[in-house]
């Protein structure tokens, strides 16, 4: 019974890659269309990982700041920080003088800075607090319940900036998404096509095997095949550029020092998972498209 | 047996093929089936190898009501029967042997059981030697003969030929009758269409005539009846 399911696959595999060859032009059509597709899904699902990492550190990097009336003595400071530490959902409180905030603030502008050295004598500013939190999603609450200190004057923190980034990316995300999703279908369809010729090319054969009492799954296997391996073959290629696309550029941006603003996943925690669904993702559009045209073609 | 009974055909353009007919056909027999152009015995035919389906009544062929069996089953009965047509339904790019062979390839049949099934039945039909021959190196009579022994290779209990000599001219078409005949005398069932008026006369086997959709004569001593008269 093994050797004869072993016959019948030798036998599938053989015939499916006669039918690419057959009709190797519109298998590379429909090869390179997958490609595109994938690439770009391999593109934006790169994204989506990265985003997630970068909003995940913006996350975890909200403070709260809050600045401490100017009239407040040393004695009441050190009562201050001692109680807003005990709220829930703070893990640190960092304080500084009026002094060392115009330092900052000196220190931030480089050499203009020296402009507000004027100030010593006078400084407008305020000392500070900064809270660091232990869930970023509950910084809000975290504000509410700081503002039951009376020292505290202005209490903020940088959601808005956040957010706006998150929704940025979720308009990348998405738009990315329609657009892999189009490319997708315009594979399904090239591969599709492909299929229908090799339905057509093989027509005779076909009545001849049903004459002869192939079963309907005997006949189909190569066409499933066949689109198995358009979409396979279509898969190898964006495999390829990711990893060696992606390996370049975090060894670029990391060498370099570029990487400030965008910390990348690490490749190695990534790329393997990202080929296995690509390669998934190939093998999947191929048998819909081969499904496609036998459920058209091959009805009986 | 074949027991066709009250069978009717309606195609879905609401063309009536067949309607309501009853016929039976004993085990080893070899019957004609005759007709004009559009009298329904290619429909008759169609509904023995199960290519299309009765829309009333039952075509019972072994005991098994083919009415009755789903799309996906189909293929198992027709493991039990052979078919020949008259243009071959030869795969030109594989020789006399790899044709015959094909039959036994689906089912997942071994080397060494194709090799002895095919040659035992190209030696049936006298083209052992012809075996390695492309079918456009065969004659006309040759390739029928050909698809005669992929009918056969399965060893049917039923072979259904669809007018297999109506490209041959008449001394092929005798070679092919004789194969046929052979067949026949080895047990298997041979149901035939065919418009050959000469090779029905000749022969004298049962023979059913078709004219609109029924059965207008059944001659158990043969002979093409049509207009109420033996030609």
């Amino acid at each position: 019974m093994m050797m004869k399911y072993f016959r019948m696959a030798t036998r599938h595999w053989r015939e499916a890659f006669k039918g690419i060859w057959r009709h190797r032009m519109l298998a590379f059509s429909a090869v390179l269309s997958v490609a595109v597709a994938l690439f770009l899904t391999s593109f934006l699902v790169l994204v989506v990982l990265n985003v997630n990492n970068v909003t995940d550190n913006l996350e975890k990097d909200i403070k709260i700041y809050a600045t401490i009336q100017k009239d407040t003595s040393a004695e009441a400071v050190d009562a201050l920080i001692g109680n807003t530490k005990t709220v829930t959902n703070i893990i640190e409180v960092q304080y500084k003088t009026a002094d060392q905030e115009l330092d900052d603030l000196i220190l931030s502008y480089g050499e203009d800075g020296k402009i507000f050295e004027s100030y010593r004598s006078d400084n407008p500013l305020k000392a500070t607090l900064t809270f660091t939190l232990n869930d970023a999603s509950l910084a809000q609450k975290t504000v509410e319940d700081l503002k039951a200190f009376p020292e505290l004057d202005k209490i903020q923190y940088g959601q808005e900036t956040a957010e706006n980034i998150i929704k940025i990316f979720d308009t990348v995300q998405q738009f990315g998404a329609i657009v892999v999703a189009a490319v997708m279908v315009v594979a399904v369809v090239l591969i599709s096509n492909t299929i229908r010729m090799a339905i057509m090319a093989r027509r005779t054969e076909i009545e001849i095997m049903r004459l002869v009492g192939a079963s309907n799954f005997f006949i189909r296997w190569p066409f499933i095949l066949e689109g198995l391996l358009i979409g396979l073959m279509g898969a190898i290629i964006p495999i390829g550029l990711t990893v060696v696309g992606y390996t370049q550029l975090y060894s670029y941006l990391t060498n370099e020092g570029q990487l400030t603003l965008v910390r990348l996943a690490e490749p190695s925690t990534v790329l393997l998972g990202i080929s296995l669904f690509i390669l998934g993702v190939g093998a999947l559009v191929g048998i819909l498209g081969s499904l496609f045209s036998m459920t058209r073609f091959l009805k009986k | 047996m074949i027991k066709v009974s009250n069978v009717s055909k309606i195609y879905k353009n609401h063309m009536k093929a067949l309607n309501d007919i009853s016929v039976a056909i004993e085990d080893g027999e070899f019957v004609y089936v005759v007709g004009h152009s559009g009298a329904g015995k290619s429909t008759f035919i169609k509904l023995l190898y199960r290519e299309e389906r009765a829309t009333h009544g039952s075509v019972i062929v072994n005991d098994l009501d083919l009415t009755k069996i789903p799309n996906h089953r189909v293929h198992k009965y027709r493991r039990t029967i052979g078919v020949v047509f008259q243009d071959f339904k030869l795969l030109p790019n594989l020789t006399a042997y790899e044709n015959v062979a094909y039959a036994l390839e689906v089912h997942g049949e071994d080397a060494e059981t194709i090799r002895r099934k095919v040659k035992d039945s190209l030696e049936l039909v006298g083209l052992l030697d012809k075996m390695k021959q492309f079918p456009n190196q065969l004659s006309g009579g040759e390739q029928q003969r050909v698809a005669i022994a992929r009918a056969i290779v399965n060893k049917p209990t039923l072979l259904i030929a669809d007018e297999p000599t109506g490209n041959l001219d008449p001394v092929t078409s005798q070679s092919v009758m004789e194969v046929l005949e052979e067949i026949n005398r080895r047990g298997t069932t041979v149901v035939m269409a065919t418009h050959d008026i000469h090779l029905v006369n000749e022969s004298r086997k049962r023979t059913l005539t078709f004219e609109n959709g029924v059965v207008i004569n059944d001659a158990k001593e043969g002979g093409y009846f049509y207009d109420d008269e033996v030609l």
